[in-house]
C-alpha cells in the first residue's frame, strides 16, 4: 500500500516538472512516444465510436516510459483499452504501449493506469479520475461491438449525433462504464448510487494529490474535468531525490541472466544474455518459445523479425524460434494471424533466450505485418513444402461441407487423385502408397472414411497440416514421394471448451480443457456418421444402392508439462469403417494408433523421444454362399521408437540428428470359415516380420541471410525376418540450397533420394477397402527413388502476393505394377503377379498465393507427366512392349483456384475451381465371342484418357461474432459442391450387347450437392 | 429444417450414376483370330473359330472375317483329328464364329494335345496340353425360395485334383405356353368360335438351352478336395422352367491354374469398371500363338480335358410358377375391333388368335372388343422356341 502510494506520488511528482523531462525535444515526430504500433482497424461499417468519448483527438500530457511528453494529440480507444497519440494532424495515430503509461491528461481530464501505479489487481486500462481524496473515485469506460439486425445503430441509436451515422448499419459500439474507489490499498468496484453517496462525503486528504475534481454523470449536469497538472501540488511525502536517478530508472527494466526470460508485458525492455560476457555489437543467437496466453499451447508459424537487421524467422511446430541479432538494442517483433502483435524492446548482451506469450486478437491484422510471413519463406531452404492452415481448410468447400484435410491437400499444386472420392492421393507422379501419412507421429495406412468421401482426420482436432513434396527433412523416411504430417492441438491449459458439429452425413464433438491448470490438459474428440439409413433410401440406379455404410473415429490427447522445458504427450486414435455393397459381402477396416512423446528443451537445443504402436486391419466377410462363407483378414502392425534432436551450433549451423527403430508385423491374409456349413479351409499366409533401423544427420548452414545450404543423410536398413533377407539401403541424401539476392526474391534447388520398404498391394485405380500391404523380401525389392527440384519464389511487396515456380524431375525403380488378372488376396506367390517397374515423373508448378486482405487464396497451374516401364522383358506379355506407358495418375494439365472473399469479418464467400486432364484408362479395341459371352479385347495399358475433370464449388461462411464473453459461438457454412453439376467421370467401362459394345461412364458426384454445416464453439 | 437435411443427404448420395458414353476409339485391328477350343476326350469336341470385331460394327455387318482353311487337333503321338464345320453352321447370325466339330470320341487319354488353325496367311497353334482326370460330380441339388430356384452342385476333385474346375451345363425342360387356345377364328365370316379346337396340341413343348457358359471354380481354399453346394445356376419363379419338369446336365472338367486365371480374369474384365473397386482391365495372354508371325495378336484359349457329367431333374412338386402380372407382360394381349382399324382380320393376319374373352377376371374391362388376342408365342409352343420331340434322355 505504501509502496503503491509512493509510486503514484513519484509519478505525479513528475507532473510538477521534477522528472527527467525532454518535453520539448520529445514532442518531435520522431520521439519515442511515437514508436508504438499501428492501431487496429475495423473493416466493417459501424455506428458510434470506440474512443472514450468522442472521435476528436485532444491535446494532453503523457507520462510514458519514464518521460513526460507534453502537448501531445491523443485519444483513448476504450474498446482496445489503448492510448493513441498522433504525431501530426492528419497522420495515422500510433498506439502507445499501455504498460509504460503511468498517466496522461486529455483536455482537462486526468487518466491514470492503476496497474502501472501498483494496483495490480485493478482491471487493465485507464481510469478517469473523477475526484481525488482519501478515497479517490474513478471511472472506466469500455466499448463493445454490438450487432443489431434491425439496423439503426443499436439501442438508442448510438452514434446518432455524429455526422456519419448510418441507420442501415447494424454494427455499433456500445459504451459500458464502471466506477471504482481506491480504499484500504485496494481497488473496489462500486455502483453509481454508491458513487453518488461517496461524493457527498468529505473527500479528505488527496491520495492522488489532486485537490479538485468534478465528475460527469449521464443524468447529471455535464462539465467535468480534472485539475491541470499545474494545479497539482507536490507530494509532501519526502521522497528521496535519488529516485529519479539512472539506477532507479533501471528498476523498470527486467533483467534475465542466462535463463530464458518470459515476456508477459508488451514493450518492457528485456535484457537477453549475460552482461558479463557482452561482446558488443557482435551477432548473438537468441532463442525462445512462443505460446498462447490463454491455453499455454505453443504457437506454430509465428513470424519473428528484427526491425534493425530485418532478420526473419518463424516458430516451428513446438513454438520454438532462433534468430541471430546484433548485440545491443533491438526491437523484436512477433506477429501471427489472429494474435496481438508484440514489439519487444530487447538488449542483447550474449546468447540467450526469450519466451513470449501472445494473446488473442479479434480484429484483422494489418497487411504489412502478415506479409512478413511471406518474407520469412525467403529465409529458409524449404522447397515443395505446403502448409494448410486449419482456418483455410475449413473454408474450402468440400462434398458434404465438413473441413477435410485430404481434400484441402488435393487443392495444392502437384497433388492429384485418380478420381472423386478415391482413397489415396498422388504427389508428383508417385503412387498412393509412396506418401507417408503421419498423425502425431503415428503412421496412418488408410487416411479416409466412407469410400474416400471423408478423411480420417477430425478437423476440430487438427492444428497443423504440412505436406512435403520435395525437400523432405532427413528425419522422415520410408516413402519415396511425400510426407503428409498432421498434428492435433494440445488441450487448453486454462479453461474447458469445445466444439460440436452437425453435417449432412456426420456429427462430431470435441472437448478440451485442463485437468490441472497450467500443467495437464486433455483434448478428445469423436465423429460418427448416420449414412446407413440414408443409403437404404437411395434410388436403385445409384451406384451405392442396396448398400450400407458407416464409420466412427475418436481422438485422444493428453499433455503434461513438468516444467517450462519438459512435457509429456500421450496420443490415441481409433477409427472404424464398415460398408456393404448389396448382398452379404461386408468390408470393414480400422486404424488404431497410440503414442507417447517426451519433449525436452534445453539452452542449446531440443530433444524428442517417442514410442508408439500403429495398427491397420481390414476384413472382408463373404457370407452369401453358405458352403463357401468366409472372413478374410489382413493386419499390419508396427511398433516404433524414435529419438530426435536439434541443436543450434554456433550462429550459422543448426544440426539435427536422430535414431529411429520400427518393427513391422504384417499378416497378409488370414482366411477363416464362417458358419457351420462352410467348407472353406482355414488358411493363414505366413506372417511377415521386419525391422527397420535408421539413423539420420543433417545440418542447415546459414552463413548469410542471402545464402543457406542444407545437407543431410539418412541411413536405413531393412531386415526381412521371414526369409532372413537384409537390405542395406543406399544412404538417402538430402541437399538443398537457397540464394536470395533480394529479401523478397529467392532461388532454391534440392536433391532428395529415398527408399521404401513397404508397398500397397492394389490393382484398382482407387485405393479399395481390401487393399493390403506387403513388406519387401527376397522376391520384392525395396523401391528407391530420387527427385531433383528447383524453384523461384518472389513476393510482390505492394500486394503481398507470393509467386512461385517449381520444376521437378523424379525417377524411381522397383515400384510395383500388376499383371493383368493378378490375384492379390491369399496369394502365397504374390511376387509372381507383381511387376517391378521404373517410374519417371517431371513437371512444373506455378502458383500465385495471397494470404492477406479481403481476398485470399491461391491460383496454380501444373504441367506434369508420370510414366512407368517394366524393368524386365516378359516377351509378349511385357506391358507396352517394354516402352514407357502412362501411370494411372498421369494428368498433364491441372489448374486449381482456391479463394475466399471476406465480405465482413464474419461473412465470407469461398470458391473452388478444379480442372485437370482426364486420367488414363485401358479401353478395349474390339470384341470377340468366347466362353458363351462377348468379351472385350484390351488395348495397351492406360493408352486412353477419360474426359477432363472440371468442378466448381462455392460456399458461404458465417463465422462467430466477436463477442468474446459469449458462451457459444456458431459457425454456419452453406455451400454447393460441383455447382455446375458436371458429370465428371471416374471411370469408363464397356458392356457388350449382341456384339455391339455399349460404353458407360461412372460418375461419383454427378450433380450439384448442396450442404449445410453447423459448428458450435463453446 | 428437419425435412431438408435428410433430403439433402439422400440427394448427395444418390448422385453417383452411370451414363452412356461413346468415346472416339481407334479402329480395331483387322485379321485377329479368335479361337474358343474345348477338346473333350471321349466325346465330340467343338472348336469355335472367328475373328475380333470392332466395338461398334457398321450397319452392313462388315466385320473382318478371317479365311480359315483348316482346323484340326493333334496329339503328340501323331494322331490327327480333323475339324469339320458343324451342320449347325454359325451358331448365331450375330456371332462371328464358325463351329467346328472334331471327333475325339476315341482320342486316347495319356497324350498331350493341341489345336491348330490354318488361315490363308498364317498358322496358329495352342500349347501342348495334357488332359486331366475329371472331377466326380457327386450331387446336384436344388434350393428354392419364393422368387428363385437355385441349382447347386457338389463335386470331388478326383485323382488329378488341382484345386481348379471348369463347370458348364445345359438345360432341358418341359413348358407350356401362356395360354391354351380355346378359340378359333373364321376369317371368312369374321367370327370367333369357342372350343372348336378341343385339344390344342401345341400347348406343351420341350425346350433346350446350352448357353455355352463356362464357370471356373477355385476350391484350393476348401478343406475338402472339392466343393460342396456350389451355386451353379439359378432361375426365376416367373420362368417357364417352372412349368412342369426341369432337367440340368452338369459337365465338369479339371483345369490347371493357368487356365483358371485366364478364365477368371476374363470374367472379371467383362464389364469391369462399373464400380469403384473393380480391378483395372487388361489383356491376359491365352495359350495360342501365331507360328508364322510370333508378334501377331491372337485371342482365345484352348482347353483339353476329359469330363464328367451328371443330370438331375426337378419335378413339379418342387416347382412353383409365379404368374406374371397380365398388364406387365412382354407381349400383352391386344383388344381389337370387329372391323375398322386393328380389326380381327388384322390380328389374324399377324398370327394372333383370340385367347380370352373380355369377361374373364384377368382381362381388361376398359378395353373394347370381346376378346383378347395374343401373338403366336402366347399360345403356340413351337413359336415360343419349343419342340415336341422328346429328348432321348428324358425321364418323367
Amino acid at each position: 500500500m505504501v509502496k503503491r502510494t509512493i509510486l503514484l506520488a513519484l509519478a505525479l511528482l513528475s507532473l510538477a516538472g521534477t522528472a527527467a523531462a525532454q518535453s520539448e525535444d520529445e514532442a518531435a515526430v520522431f520521439s519515442g512516444i511515437f514508436r508504438g504500433k499501428l492501431p487496429a482497424t475495423y473493416p466493417f461499417k459501424y455506428n458510434g465510436t470506440y474512443f472514450w468519448s468522442r472521435k476528436a483527438f485532444q491535446q494532453g500530457t503523457v507520462w510514458y516510459n519514464g518521460k513526460q511528453y507534453e502537448d501531445i494529440s491523443l485519444n483513448v480507444d476504450a474498446y482496445m483499452n489503448e492510448l493513441q497519440v498522433r504525431p501530426l494532424e492528419g497522420t495515422t495515430p500510433v498506439v502507445v504501449y499501455r504498460d509504460q503509461v503511468a498517466w496522461f491528461t486529455m483536455g482537462e481530464t486526468l487518466f491514470v493506469n492503476l496497474q502501472y501505479l501498483g494496483w495490480k489487481e485493478a482491471p487493465e486500462g485507464f481510469f478517469e479520475v473523477l475526484r481525488n481524496g482519501r478515497k479517490p473515485l474513478l471511472r472506466q469506460v469500455r466499448k463493445n461491438i454490438r450487432f443489431d439486425a434491425n439496423g439503426g445503430g443499436g439501442w438508442r441509436a448510438i452514434g446518432e449525433e455524429t455526422d456519419d451515422f448510418n441507420p442501415s448499419v447494424p454494427n455499433y459500439f456500445q459504451q459500458e462504464e464502471n466506477f471504482y474507489v481506491l480504499e484500504n490499498g485496494a481497488v473496489r468496484k462500486i455502483r453509481k448510487r454508491t458513487l453518488k453517496k461517496l461524493l457527498k462525503e468529505p473527500a479528505g486528504d488527496p491520495l492522488l494529490t489532486v485537490d479538485a475534481v468534478r465528475w460527469h454523470a449521464v443524468s447529471e449536469a455535464p462539465v467535468y474535468g480534472a485539475a491541470t497538472p499545474a494545479d497539482l501540488p507536490g507530494t509532501g511525502i519526502g521522497l528521496p531525490e535519488s529516485y529519479f536517478s539512472e539506477k532507479q530508472k533501471d528498476t523498470t527494466v527486467v533483467q534475465y541472466v542466462d535463463a530464458p526470460a518470459l515476456a508477459t508485458y508488451r514493450n518492457k525492455v528485456y535484457t537477453i544474455g549475460d552482461a558479463a560476457v557482452d561482446k558488443g555489437k557482435a551477432m548473438k543467437s537468441v532463442h525462445g518459445t512462443v505460446t498462447e496466453a490463454e491455453t499455454g499451447e505453443p504457437l506454430y508459424g509465428v513470424v519473428v523479425f528484427d526491425d534493425n537487421t530485418k532478420s526473419y524467422t518463424r516458430t516451428d511446430r513446438r513454438g520454438n524460434y532462433t534468430l541471430s541479432l546484433p548485440g545491443g538494442e533491438n526491437v523484436l517483433n512477433f506477429s501471427a494471424d489472429g494474435k496481438e502483435d508484440l514489439a519487444l524492446r530487447v538488449v542483447v548482451r550474449s546468447d540467450g533466450g526469450l519466451n513470449v506469450v501472445m494473446t488473442e486478437k479479434v480484429t484483422m491484422l494489418k497487411e504489412a505485418i502478415v506479409s512478413a510471413e511471406s518474407m520469412a519463406q525467403h529465409r529458409n531452404t524449404e522447397m515443395g513444402v505446403e502448409k494448410v492452415s486449419v482456418k483455410t481448410m475449413n473454408k474450402i468447400p468440400s462434398a458434404f461441407g465438413e473441413g477435410d484435410v485430404i481434400k484441402a491437400v488435393l487443392t495444392l499444386p502437384g497433388v492429384k487423385s485418380v478420381g472423386e472420392a478415391s482413397g489415396g492421393f498422388n504427389v508428383r507422379g508417385g503412387s498412393a502408397d509412396q506418401n507417408l501419412i503421419l498423425f502425431n507421429g503415428s503412421t496412418i495406412y488408410n487416411p479416409t472414411h466412407l469410400f474416400g468421401i471423408f478423411s480420417a482426420f477430425n478437423p476440430d482436432i487438427v492444428s497443423n497440416v504440412e505436406l512435403y513434396k520435395s525437400s523432405i527433412p532427413a528425419e522422415y523416411g520410408g516413402r519415396v514421394s511425400s510426407v503428409l504430417r498432421v498434428d492435433s492441438k494440445d488441450g487448453d491449459m486454462q479453461k474447458w471448451k469445445g466444439s460440436a458439429g452437425l453435417g449432412v452425413l456426420t456429427s462430431r464433438l470435441q472437448v478440451e480443457g485442463p485437468i490441472v491448470k497450467g500443467k495437464t490438459s486433455v483434448n478428445a474428440g469423436g465423429r460418427i456418421t448416420y449414412s446407413d439409413w440414408i443409403m437404404k433410401r437411395l434410388p436403385k440406379n445409384s451406384a451405392y444402392s442396396g448398400g450400407s455404410a458407416g464409420f466412427a473415429d475418436a481422438n485422444f490427447g493428453l499433455t503434461h508439462r513438468f516444467d517450462a522445458n519438459n512435457s509429456l504427450h500421450v496420443y490415441g486414435y481409433y477409427a472404424n469403417d464398415r460398408f456393404t455393397f448389396g448382398g452379404d459381402t461386408t468390408f470393414r477396416y480400422n486404424n488404431v494408433n497410440a503414442s507417447v512423446v517426451w519433449k525436452h528443451r534445453s539452452k542449446i537445443g531440443r530433444t524428442e523421444v517417442s514410442a508408439g504402436y500403429d495398427r491397420y486391419t481390414n476384413r472382408l466377410s463373404a457370407h452369401e454362399w453358405e458352403s463357401g462363407a468366409y472372413d478374410l483378414d489382413t493386419y499390419i502392425r508396427q511398433v516404433f521408437l524414435r529419438m530426435d534432436r536439434k541443436r543450434q551450433l554456433g550462429l550459422y549451423h543448426e544440426l539435427a540428428w536422430g535414431m529411429h527403430m520400427t518393427h513391422y508385423m504384417l499378416d497378409p491374409g488370414i482366411l477363416t470359415p464362417f458358419g457351420f456349413d462352410s467348407m472353406v479351409r482355414a488358411r493363414t499366409l505366413k506372417r511377415e516380420n521386419a525391422e527397420e533401423p535408421a539413423f539420420y544427420l543433417s545440418d542447415t548452414w546459414k552463413p548469410t541471410d542471402e545464402f543457406s545450404l542444407e545437407g543431410g543423410v539418412r541411413i536405413s536398413t531393412f531386415f526381412a525376418l521371414k526369409d532372413e533377407t537384409v537390405y542395406f539401403g543406399l544412404p538417402d541424401l538430402r541437399l538443398a540450397l537457397k540464394y536470395s539476392p533480394l529479401e523478397n526474391l529467392s532461388f532454391k534447388a534440392g536433391l532428395n533420394s529415398l527408399t521404401q520398404y513397404i508397398h500397397l498391394i492394389s490393382n484398382t485405380s482407387a485405393v479399395s477397402p481390401m487393399d493390403t500391404w506387403k513388406l519387401s523380401d527376397a522376391a520384392i525389392k525395396p523401391t528407391w527413388g530420387w527427385q531433383g527440384a528447383g524453384g523461384m519464389y518472389w513476393t510482390e511487396l505492394n500486394t503481398g502476393i507470393d509467386f512461385s515456380a517449381e520444376l521437378y524431375y523424379k525417377r524411381t525403380r522397383f515400384a510395383l505394377d500388376f499383371r493383368p488378372g493378378a490375384q492379390l488376396a491369399m496369394n502365397p506367390d504374390l511376387a509372381d503377379d507383381l511387376i517391378p517397374v521404373f517410374g519417371r515423373a517431371y513437371g512444373v508448378e506455378v502458383m500465385a498465393k495471397k494470404t492477406t486482405g479481403k481476398i485470399t487464396g491461391w491460383l496454380s497451374y501444373t504441367y506434369s507427366r508420370a510414366h512407368q516401364k517394366e524393368m524386365q522383358d516378359r516377351g509378349n506379355e511385357t506391358i507396352a512392349g517394354g516402352d514407357w506407358y502412362n501411370a494411372p495418375y498421369d494428368k498433364p494439365h491441372e489448374f486449381k483456384l482456391v479463394t475466399n472473399f471476406a465480405l465482413t469479418h464474419r461473412y465470407s464467400f469461398s470458391v473452388n475451381v478444379d480442372y485437370s486432364t482426364g486420367r488414363p484408362v485401358t479401353v478395349p479395341i474390339g470384341t470377340y465371342w468366347y466362353g458363351g459371352n462377348w468379351r472385350m479385347a484390351y488395348d495397351e495399358r492406360n493408352s486412353f484418357r477419360i474426359p477432363d475433370y472440371f468442378r466448381t464449388d462455392i460456399a458461404f461462411n458465417i463465422d462467430p461474432g466477436h463477442y468474446l464473453k459469449a458462451a457459444f459461438h456458431t459457425t454456419i457454412t452453406v455451400g454447393v459442391y460441383n455447382v455446375t453439376g458436371r458429370k465428371n467421370p471416374y471411370s469408363v467401362f464397356f458392356k457388350n450387347d449382341s456384339g455391339v459394345a455399349n460404353g458407360y461412364m461412372l460418375s461419383v458426384f454427378a450433380t450439384q450437392i448442396p450442404y449445410v454445416n453447423l459448428n458450435i464453439l463453446f | 429444417m428437419k425435412k431438408i437435411l435428410p433430403l439433402l443427404a439422400v440427394l448427395s448420395l444418390a448422385t453417383a450414376c452411370i451414363y452412356p458414353y461413346q468415346p472416339d476409339l481407334e479402329e480395331a485391328p483387322e485379321g485377329v483370330l479368335v479361337v474358343d477350343g474345348n477338346l473333350v476326350l471321349g466325346e465330340m469336341s467343338t472348336v469355335y473359330v472367328g475373328s475380333m470385331s470392332s466395338l461398334w460394327p457398321g450397319p452392313d455387318d462388315a466385320r473382318p472375317k478371317i479365311s480359315v482353311k483348316r482346323v484340326w487337333a493333334e496329339d503328340d503321338a501323331g494322331g490327327v483329328y480333323e475339324g469339320t464345320i458343324s451342320s449347325d453352321g454359325q451358331t448365331d447370325a450375330h456371332i462371328p464364329m464358325t463351329k467346328y466339330v472334331l471327333h475325339t470320341e476315341n482320342a486316347p487319354v495319356g497324350h498331350n494335345y493341341r489345336v491348330c488353325v490354318n488361315t490363308d496367311d498364317a498358322l496358329y497353334t495352342s500349347d501342348w496340353i495334357k488332359p486331366l482326370t475329371p472331377p466326380v460330380i457327386k450331387k446336384i441339388n436344388f434350393k428354392a425360395n419364393l422368387n428363385d430356384v437355385m441349382v447347386n452342385v457338389t463335386l470331388d476333385g478326383g485323382p488329378d485334383a488341382t484345386g481348379y474346375l471348369l463347370l458348364s451345363f445345359d438345360e432341358t425342360w418341359r413348358f407350356h405356353t401362356e395360354y391354351y387356345l380355346n378359340y378359333d377364328y373364321d376369317s371368312r365370316t369374321n367370327t370367333v368360335t369357342e372350343y372348336r379346337i378341343n385339344a390344342w396340341d401345341r400347348y406343351w413343348c420341350f425346350k433346350s438351352l446350352d448357353q455355352g457358359k463356362q464357370i471356373p471354380v477355385d476350391y484350393t481354399g476348401m478343406s475338402t478336395s472339392g466343393v460342396k453346394d456350389f451355386p451353379l445356376h439359378s432361375f426365376s419363379r416367373y420362368d417357364d422352367r417352372n412349368h412342369r419338369r426341369y432337367s440340368i446336365r452338369v459337365k465338369a472338367r479339371t483345369i490347371d491354374k493357368r487356365t483358371y486365371d485366364f478364365l477368371q480374369h476374363l470374367e472379371e474384365s467383362t464389364g469391369a469398371g462399373d464400380n469403384l473397386f473393380t480391378p483395372n482391365p487388361g489383356e491376359i495372354q491365352g495359350n495360342l500363338r501365331c507360328e508364322t508371325e510370333p508378334d501377331r495378336m491372337v485371342l482365345g484359349y484352348v482347353t483339353v480335358s476329359t469330363s464328367s457329367t451328371l443330370r438331375a431333374y426337378i419335378g413339379s412338386q418342387y416347382l412353383l410358377t409365379k404368374a406374371r402380372d397380365p398388364y406387365a407382360l412382354s407381349y400383352p394381349l391386344q383388344y381389337g375391333n370387329m372391323a375398322g382399324e386393328n380389326s380381327w382380320r388384322d390380328f389374324y393376319s399377324w398370327g394372333y388368335m383370340p385367347l380370352i374373352p373380355n369377361t374373364l377376371p384377368n382381362s381388361d374391362p376398359s378395353m373394347e372388343g370381346p376378346y383378347g388376342w395374343g401373338a403366336a408365342r402366347c399360345y403356340d409352343c413351337f413359336a415360343a422356341g419349343g419342340t415336341q420331340d422328346v429328348p432321348v434322355f428324358w425321364e418323367e
